[in-house]
């Protein structure tokens, strides 16, 4: 599988993502190469991809979603690494068949963080894949933060490897309730930016989030007062509430009980 | 054929009996990860509880349920425990900060086992982990921050926590894929979940001339955990590796700004 490192957007702040051109462990990879910097988006219909540099062994690059003037508006911009050339255009998302990245414990990752003008500066380590497009999405997020000047968003972020933008519902749902909170069309191939504020959640609410025919990673950020602080995590799949024995069955019988829960309150409105 | 052979048998020193986490000893016995507290003047902690069970459960759930936290200090000496009551399907937000007392020190490490174990599990021969949220303030900052769990660390039978992580063979390298640069503090924060006494070394690395600047060393006792502190000057890049016997000794790193006030947690 080749990795990407999505340079996110949000309201009030910028993206910014260091890919690392250093192994996280000594012992998984035993070579190393130079490597190219390469940006790659979908203009809808086709992938797009540019170099933007080159990466020497052992060190760091910051990729700052300001300084990506050459894409259209709101693309989703993935960086990668790759020992290969990309093709400047394909019609399926590129990716570099000898590069040597693949590791266990843990992943190669990039930091991927927002910041905003006002002082607000969060990251996490992470990497992403792209997604098949017949999967559905199933989360528990308790991130919601309440109070004064607070303002929490879900960054949805979606990658298919076809470059086609296809749009679906995103439902929300209460762990504890028995009607669809709100649903909200979200699209493949972007960071889909959705206030939650006004969604009715509270305090001890466990929000959920479903999808029937689209994959993604749900970032959640806080911000307070426009970007004087940041806060921002991802939910765990619902596969890491299993370890050992026959996680994927359980993670399947889970989705087929929230997806039969959904039916219901679909056929109930 | 050879040449594979040889590359398996390579991973093997690597791999062989040296799993990231080992299996606890029966099916209804929860896992949590070795999370971090930090209670000062200056740190609060915070955590979501939420019964991880109820979700599994075909019809909404009333039942009640309860989960224990078991605290340790930094050097592994459990502290406290206490039972908190969950209610199925919705969350509660736990100062965990607020269990410590001074006398425990400033930071240390938590588990949280869950009651409700489903039968769905013990059909799949699955185990049910608690891996996170855990949420820090610091100087009374408005927002909680929020980083997730790194392991699966420790279970527990009859009362009595035990670990599943193991040693490797060999001494081995987690290079932090993260850029200390800009002026900016750093606290790393390591835990240990095997049952062995860790020596661990914390080595800064410039990016530029490759050379390290600064080294660490620190011993941990089981269920312990350490805390390495490392500020950059002006623009210098500089990496961390972390050399131990831990099969992946991953940290988790407080950020501070300093051009910029900010405060950052994360995990390697």
């Amino acid at each position: 599988m080749y990795i990407f490192y999505p340079i996110l957007r949000a309201p009030n702040c910028h993206g910014y993502t260091t890919v690392h051109n250093y192994a996280p462990n000594n012992w998984e990879i035993k070579k190393n190469y130079i490597k190219n910097i390469n940006i790659t988006w979908s203009d809808g219909s086709i992938w797009k991809t540019k170099q933007i540099g080159v990466l020497g062994i052992n060190k760091s690059f910051v990729i700052n979603e300001r300084d990506l003037d050459f894409l259209p508006k709101n693309a989703l911009a993935l960086s990668s690494l790759s020992v290969n050339k990309l093709p400047a255009e394909s019609s399926v998302l590129p990716e570099d068949i000898d590069i040597d990245m693949q590791t266990n414990l843990p992943e190669w990752r990039g930091t991927i963080g927002l910041k905003s003008s006002l002082g607000g500066n969060t990251s996490f380590q992470g990497e992403a894949y792209s997604f098949p497009s017949n999967g559905s999405l199933l989360s528990f997020s308790p991130f919601m933060q309440y109070g004064e000047h607070l303002t929490n968003y879900l960054l949805f972020l979606s990658i298919e490897k076809s470059p086609i933008f296809r749009n679906t519902k995103l439902f929300f749902l209460k762990a504890n309730g028995s009607k669809i909170e709100a649903e909200v069309l979200v699209t493949s191939n972007h960071i889909n930016i959705i206030k939650l504020d006004d969604l009715g959640y509270h305090r001890n609410d466990m929000m959920v989030l479903m999808t029937e025919n689209i994959v993604g990673i749900p970032l959640f950020m806080t911000s307070y007062k426009k970007g004087i602080e940041l806060s921002l995590e991802h939910t765990h799949p619902p596969a890491s509430f299993a370890i050992h024995g026959n996680r994927w069955a359980l993670h399947k019988e889970l989705k087929n009980i929230w997806a039969k829960r959904l039916s219901l309150i679909k056929l109930d409105n | 054929m050879i040449k594979l052979l040889i590359k398996k048998l390579k991973r093997g020193i690597w791999t062989y009996r040296q799993p990231l986490s080992s299996k606890p000893r029966s099916l209804i016995e929860p896992v949590s990860d070795l999370f971090v507290w930090r209670k000062s003047d200056i740190w609060q902690t915070y955590f979501d509880l939420y019964d991880i069970g109820s979700f599994y459960s075909k019809e909404i759930s009333k039942k009640k349920v309860s989960a224990k936290i078991i605290f340790f200090n930094r050097v592994g000496i459990k502290i406290k425990e206490c039972k908190i009551d969950i209610e199925p399907n919705q969350k509660k937000c736990i100062e965990i900060s607020s269990f410590i007392k001074k006398i425990d020190g400033d930071f240390g490490t938590f588990a949280i086992f869950h009651s409700n174990v489903p039968d769905n599990f013990i059909e799949q021969k699955s185990y049910l982990t608690e891996r996170g949220f855990v949420s820090y303030k610091l100087n009374r900052s408005v927002l909680r921050h929020y980083v997730h769990g790194n392991f699966d660390a420790i279970s527990i039978s009859n009362n009595s926590s035990y670990l599943l992580g193991t040693s490797s063979l060999l001494k081995r390298e987690y290079r932090l894929q993260s850029n200390l640069t800009n002026d900016d503090k750093y606290e790393f924060l390591l835990i240990n979940y095997t049952h062995d006494h860790q020596k661990v070394t914390f080595s800064f690395v410039d990016t530029d001339t490759n050379k390290e600047i600064k080294s660490e060393h620190f011993s941990m006792n089981t269920n312990g955990c350490c805390l390495c502190k490392f500020e950059t000057k002006g623009n210098e890049k500089i990496r961390l590796v972390i050399s131990s016997k831990l099969v992946m000794a991953r940290p988790f790193v407080f950020r501070y700004g300093q051009k910029k006030i900010f405060f950052d947690v994360f995990h390697g």
